[in-house]
């Protein structure tokens, strides 16, 4: 079990998921993709609106849909803080394509009081969770 | 005295209020559990993002090149104004809820001799501060008893965006505490500007060294206005679990009151039929008599 170390997926309405069986996380920071094995040294990261991958000791893969937040990793231990997160398995995709389509049409046809950002936030959390959602091999 | 049908009139509509207030004690009963809950699970993650931020601003390595003291809601400047953010319901048949932490909020403001602004959250809470013509900048609605994480997110970006226009050089919350279904207690704090947690000194957690993707400065910049949404979230779910309490002690109360009520009725009822019957066998006897004399 060296080779592990303990994952916690914290969000603000519960903990959405813990393992001390992780060997590989995949991540994305602000700062770019980053991959964590156990013994990492301490990281404090800020997390972009992505997929992130883990694999656990007995080679099974998982994506969960990451939608912005905070990594800590420190004494073995990985929590990520995330404002929304959802695991691959419990995302709706029509929900989640709806959304997409929705964002891009409120980004073509620009109308006056369009809220840029908020469209954009939307469309790049959709993508997140189709990411996450398509990559279950599915 | 009123006659028996009055009474009856009386009674039956003592009943039915007695038992809309069963209903809403039951209902507030029932979403206390879950409010409960929701304060139990959001306090893992409320805990951790203090730790982080704790790491950031307490780290060894980072005191040199970052100073905390220079984002803008960590800033500390002279207090001219101060900002009041109170929490409240919106619905009354609570009981003293919502006049404590209302209670609470006015005592503090009365101390302050400069100029105060307020930010409601609640109904109870806008009427209140609007009508005895305090300065209300911002007002938040209809998520009293039952706040998502998206309602904090609204107020704490509200009230950290006002506090960069400088319309306020402090901010204080004022919520209330949930002890237990019988006890909340109004409370106050300061929000703004964001005192960073201390970093638990013990002998076990030694200070490790961070590594930080992208700069502690960057990630300080995303993390301080989470802390704060953390914080109102926390005050939101305290004062949602303290309303659904107040209610279901209060609607409690008012349905043995009204049991007691009713119990009073029907022994004035009995008494107000019974006369009547004596009053009606007097009259035919009397009547009887009258007959028999002639």
């Amino acid at each position: 079990m060296a080779n592990c170390m303990q994952l916690e997926i914290v969000t603000p309405d519960k903990l959405l998921f813990s393992s001390d069986e992780i060997v590989y996380l995949g991540l994305r920071t602000n700062d770019g993709g980053i991959g964590i094995e156990a013994n990492h040294i301490p990281v404090i990261a800020s997390l972009d609106i992505a997929p992130m991958k883990y694999r656990l000791a007995d080679g099974t893969e998982g994506y969960v849909a990451i939608c912005g937040g905070f990594m800590e990793m420190n004494a073995n231990k990985c929590t990520i803080l995330a404002t929304i997160a959802e695991m691959a398995d419990d995302i709706d995709k029509a929900r989640a394509e709806a959304a997409k389509e929705r964002a891009e049409e409120r980004l073509k046809n620009k109308t006056e009081n369009l809220d840029v950002n908020r469209a954009q936030y939307s469309l790049r959390r959709a993508i997140a969770r189709l990411g996450a959602y398509n990559k279950l091999g599915r | 005295m009123a006659t028996a049908r009055e009474i009856h009139r009386h009674m039956k509509g003592i009943k039915n209020i007695g038992q809309i207030t069963k209903a809403m004690k039951m209902v507030a009963a029932a979403r206390l559990r879950k409010a409960q809950e929701k304060a139990g699970s959001s306090r893992p993650y409320a805990l951790k993002i203090k730790e982080v931020l704790a790491n950031i601003v307490c780290d060894k390595g980072m005191v040199a090149g970052l100073d905390a003291k220079k984002h803008p809601l960590l800033q500390k400047r002279e207090v001219k104004k101060i900002g009041y953010l109170v929490v409240c319901s919106d619905k009354g048949l609570a009981g003293a809820y919502s006049s404590n932490a209302l209670k609470k909020a006015v005592a503090e403001i009365s101390e302050i001799e400069g100029d105060v602004v307020i930010i409601t959250s609640g109904r109870r809470a806008r009427d209140f501060f609007t009508r005895r013509g305090y300065n209300v900048i911002s007002s938040h609605l209809g998520f009293s008893d039952k706040p998502s994480y998206n309602d904090a997110v609204a107020i704490a970006t509200d009230a950290a965006e006002r506090f960069g226009d400088m319309q306020f050089d402090e901010l204080h919350i004022v919520f209330t505490l949930f002890k237990t279904a019988l006890s909340q207690i109004p409370t106050s704090d300061i929000i703004l500007p964001v005192e960073p947690p201390e970093k638990e000194t013990g002998a076990t957690k030694k200070s490790v060294e961070y590594l930080f993707l992208p700069e502690a400065e960057e990630i300080l910049k995303v993390l301080a206005p989470r802390y704060l949404e953390t914080i109102v979230y926390a005050a939101l779910v305290q004062s949602a679990a303290s309303e659904l309490g107040a209610r279901m002690t209060a609607m409690s109360s008012a349905t043995d009151n009204a049991g007691k009520l009713v119990k009073n009725l029907e022994l004035s009822y009995n008494k107000a039929r019974q006369a009547l019957i004596t009053r009606e066998l007097s009259e035919i006897c009397g009547g009887a008599e009258a007959l028999k004399q002639q």
